[in-house]
């Protein structure tokens, strides 16, 4: 723990934005769990901004998670050197992702209330008893790495990292993919749309906050090969929309989501920093589309009730939400490098 | 398990909307939230067109995609029957099972953020009654009973008129049958 941090490094410009966030997100978060109903959610439209934003930061952190598995896994210096780090950031990323989860529920108690009742039959119950076992992975391998216990235990955690990530990474897609009736979410195919977008983002995470290392090159290489991957199955999802018959499919796939991936894998080595957030931006795009798309065609007396197509826009408090989430995300990863990095190499390697 | 259903006569249904106010009445539920309604739909071919007036619900369906779905086990099934009922005390609303309904037969109880829905009126079906819409009925175009008992009047009826269910293709079995 480092004790050199002074009040005048949380001075800083950063730190503003993110209180900020916090403040504004927080109020709106507080309100919707204990006053009253801000969201633009109805009968049938019902999951839209807030859930959007715990799928982005959890999938983001299971990128994170998953990168740091792997260079543990196969011994790359370049990774296990920033440990640490990594740890830190997907926690933080995992941990913004539960508060938005938290306001879209409601509640913090249900989303305990969830791991306490449990339906195995579910693909809900399955995430959220994935991503608990991974937030659990994490905060042991942290605590590991800062009493310096390593050894035996290294090789395993990893594997059980990698295991229970990439598997929380398919759940998500499964709890859209095992829905019958609607016929935009249909398919296993959204369970590797949900694992390779954690890549991209967690790997352009990864770019954007460790920058100028070693690091950033190994990153950067899994960001364009996973980019590369992810520009290929939006393609072929608008390949397939384009020639769908399926009754009630509206599409949510365009060529324009293509553009941040082309982009990112031409000029990544110019900007990388940039390019990288314009990764996380594409990714944030896609995964936006298909679970707002989904749910816009009513099935039944929503239809009478809301009309048969549905147009949604996020509003205000909706979209403080996803500020709150990454605040809390951002203020976290903060906090680590400043109270829990002071004896680590952080430097340009 | 008893499979418990409805019959829905179309060609007797006036769509008067009655079933639709004695379930508001029997269940109490507040404005603007409905557990059934009334669909106004074109049958035939041009010219020889009719209107089908449809009294539809949640179909308590044999293979409930909103019971699998639940996280928590808060929608389940009543007893040893088909009816698909939600403990409000166990729903955390996370609203899988609205994604899961085919028929969006679900709503969000406002403002305690839980998830409501027919019940097929299991308190009084407990008491040997029928469900409130059933009763209330001006045309008597409903029926509710035993599917599987051969000689209960839903099944009498479905051996004798032409039958629709809604959306068989998604695999849901659903309970509530349409007479064409
Ligand atoms: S109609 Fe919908 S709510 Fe009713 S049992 Fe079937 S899936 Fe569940
Ligand atoms: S909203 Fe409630 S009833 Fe519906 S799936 Fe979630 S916990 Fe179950």
């Amino acid at each position: 723990m480092n004790s050199n941090v002074s009040r005048n490094d949380f001075l800083t410009p950063t730190w503003f934005l993110i209180a900020a966030g916090l403040v504004a997100g927080g109020a709106v978060g507080i309100y919707e769990m204990f006053f009253g109903h801000l969201f633009a959610t109805n009968s049938s439209l019902v999951w839209t901004l807030p859930l959007v934003t715990y799928i982005f930061l959890a999938l983001m952190s299971t990128g994170v998670s998953l990168v740091l598995a792997y260079g543990l896994i196969m011994h790359d210096e370049t990774i296990t050197r920033h440990t640490r780090a990594l740890l830190i950031m997907a926690i933080g990323m995992l941990l913004g992702a539960f508060t938005a989860l938290a306001t879209e529920l409601g509640s913090l108690l249900n989303m305990v209330w969830i791991l306490l009742s449990p339906n195995p039959s579910s693909p809900i119950w399955w995430m959220g008893t994935l991503y608990s076992i991974e937030l659990v992975l994490l905060i042991v391998k942290l605590i590991m790495d800062l009493t310096g216990r390593h050894g035996v235990f290294d090789k395993p955690l990893a594997w059980g990292t990698l295991i229970v990530a990439g598997a929380a990474a398919i759940t998500i897609g499964a709890v859209f993919g095992t829905v019958i009736g609607r016929p935009d979410y249909h398919g296993a195919f959204l369970s590797v749309v949900t694992l390779v977008s954690a890549l991209v983002s967690g790997a352009a995470a990864i770019v954007l906050l460790r920058p100028q290392s070693a690091l950033t090159e190994t990153a950067g290489r899994i960001f364009r090969q996973t980019a590369l991957i992810f520009a290929a199955l939006v393609l072929i999802r608008v390949v397939y929309e384009a020639h769908s018959t399926v009754v009630g499919m509206l599409g949510w796939a365009s060529v324009w989501m293509l553009v941040p991936f082309v982009l990112a894998l031409v000029l990544l080595q110019f900007a990388p920093r940039v390019l990288a957030l314009v990764g996380i931006l594409g990714v944030l795009w896609v995964q936006y589309s298909f679970i707002i798309t989904g749910q816009l065609v009513s099935l039944g007396q929503t239809a009478h009730w809301y009309g048969a197509v549905q147009s949604y826009q996020p509003n205000i408090p909706e979209a403080l939400i996803l500020v709150l989430g990454i605040a809390v995300a951002a203020a976290l990863i903060k906090l680590g490098e400043q109270y829990l990095m002071s004896n680590q190499r952080q430097d340009a390697t | 398990m008893i499979r418990y259903g409805m019959v829905i006569d179309t060609q007797l249904c006036i769509g008067c909307g009655d079933c639709v106010v004695a379930c508001k009445t029997e269940n109490k539920l507040p404005a603007g939230l409905n557990r059934d309604w009334v669909v106004e739909a074109t049958r035939g071919r041009y010219p020889d067109l009719t209107t089908e007036f449809r009294s539809e619900r949640c179909n308590h369906c044999s293979h409930a995609t909103c019971v699998h779905t639940c996280p928590t086990g808060a929608s389940h099934l009543w007893k040893d029957t088909n009816i698909v009922l939600v403990d409000p005390g166990k729903c955390t609303g996370c609203k899988a099972c609205i994604a899961a309904c085919p028929y969006d037969a679900r709503l969000i109880m406002t403002p305690d953020g839980y998830i409501d829905k027919c019940t097929f009126c299991h308190h009084r079906v407990e008491k040997g009654e029928d469900p409130a819409c059933v009763s209330s009925c001006p045309t008597h175009c409903m029926h509710f009973g035993i599917l599987d008992e051969p000689s209960s009047a839903v099944s009498r009826l479905l051996a004798s008129r032409q039958q629709k269910v809604l959306l068989d293709e998604t695999g849901n079995q659903p309970n509530v049958y349409y007479l064409i």
